[in-house]
């Protein structure tokens, strides 16, 4: 069996999404669901309630203490962004946090993937973007290819590691060189597998160039750049310490103002550090 | 006191703090050089995009560092990137990263 057909037979092995986000994607599908039901549903999994709490009244979301129950905070972040948020500390919690392969460290991933999410949360803010829900989950999980590898392909991931050092070449091209894949094809297939909406899945295939095609996609170019400054900040370790150059075309799309990033540098760096706290410690 | 600009920001009279060098590390122009607008075309044909000011504002988070270390910053930084900002969004992204470097690691 090739690494790619070892990758293709992970994913399909893998078990299905967190019950509690199997259950919210049902509940929500039905209109007649009231925002009650949902609440108890997530309530049903108190790990997940103080962490979202905590998430919530955090700078980040910008609430500070205001937010004391599930129904609060469906209310006022909406009940996609919530459920969101749950899948996210799920898929956390999923992958195992101990499998260390040379440099490379779960937790340090991570704390790169939350960066990312912040990052792209923050610049979909600053383009004036109503639909938020799905910004803060698609950095977060953009990455997830890397961990299939971990978790099925480990010896030849050692090589892919390894061949980061000797080369200093990003990750995504080692793997390439490798595996015959890269992350965000590895990624695809996973959250094809668990059914995420498309545009969550066109941000984890085509994070790396930033567009789809000649189509405009904010997320995409969106969370393209949150990659790109959450290396150049060394938030979390993606892999390699490299700094990819942004594709020119995502600033047509985005159409960021002049001075923001200088300007939001440290509030990126104090969210981020208040929010991997909040995630990953158990 | 060092301030990294664009040559679109360029003005008359502003005094260049580090030495402006090529992609060879030769030095160009010398430091304590007095811009003039001839500068501008100057700069274009040798492919510079940015280069350092000296700043007298006093909000300049970078005044705290020294030359030196900003000079280590920078190659660091660059090291890592291996490409140059091409327009004013990307010379915003390398300051912000510039400034994260200072104050991790200095």
């Amino acid at each position: 069996m090739n690494v790619t057909e070892k990758i293709m037979s992970g994913v399909n092995n893998l078990p299905t999404l967190p019950t509690v986000y199997s259950s919210l994607t049902e509940a929500i599908e039905n209109p007649k669901t009231s925002s009650d039901k949902l609440a108890n549903i997530i309530s049903n999994d108190q790990v997940s309630v103080f962490k979202i709490l905590k998430l919530v009244n955090s700078p980040f979301y910008g609430f500070r203490g205001k937010i004391d129950t599930i129904s609060q905070a469906i209310l006022h972040l909406g009940f996609n962004e919530v459920k969101n948020t749950v899948f996210a500390l799920s898929v956390i919690n999923f992958f195992s946090k101990d499998k260390i392969l040379l440099n490379f460290r779960p937790v340090d991933f991570w704390a790169h993937s939350i960066a990312v999410g912040i990052v792209t949360r923050i610049v979909g803010a600053e383009i004036g973007e109503k639909n938020l829900e799905n910004y803060f989950l698609a950095g977060i999980i953009h990455d997830i290819g890397k961990l299939i590898f971990l978790e099925y392909a480990h010896d030849e991931y050692v090589k892919v590691l390894e061949l980061v050092e000797s080369k200093r070449c990003f990750i995504k091209d080692a793997e390439s060189e490798i595996m015959g894949i890269d992350h965000s094809h590895a990624g695809q297939l996973l959250a094809n597998k668990w059914k995420l909406p498309q545009s969550i899945q066109n941000s984890i295939l085509h994070h790396h160039k930033g567009i789809v095609g000649n189509e405009t996609d904010l997320l995409v170019a969106s969370v393209h750049v949150g990659d790109i400054v959450s290396r150049m900040l060394e938030l979390g370790y993606p892999g390699d310490n490299l700094v990819p150059e942004p594709n020119h075309k995502v600033w047509d799309i985005l159409k960021i103002s002049k001075g923001f990033f200088p300007q939001v540098r440290k509030r990126l760096i104090n969210d981020f550090s208040q929010t991997i706290r909040l995630m990953l410690v158990d | 006191m060092a301030k990294l600009i664009s040559i679109d920001e360029l003005k008359e009279g502003m005094e260049l703090e580090l030495p402006v060098k090529n992609k060879f590390g030769q030095i160009l122009l010398s430091a304590n050089l007095k811009l003039e607008e001839k500068h501008k075309l100057i700069f274009k044909m040798w492919g510079i995009d940015n280069f350092y000011i000296k700043d007298t504002g006093a909000s300049d988070e970078k005044n705290q560092y020294s030359e030196e270390q900003i000079i280590q910053a920078k190659n660091s930084l660059e090291k890592r990137m291996g490409w140059t900002p091409k327009n004013m969004i990307e010379r915003d992204l390398y300051e912000m990263g510039l400034q994260g470097i200072l104050e991790k690691y200095y």
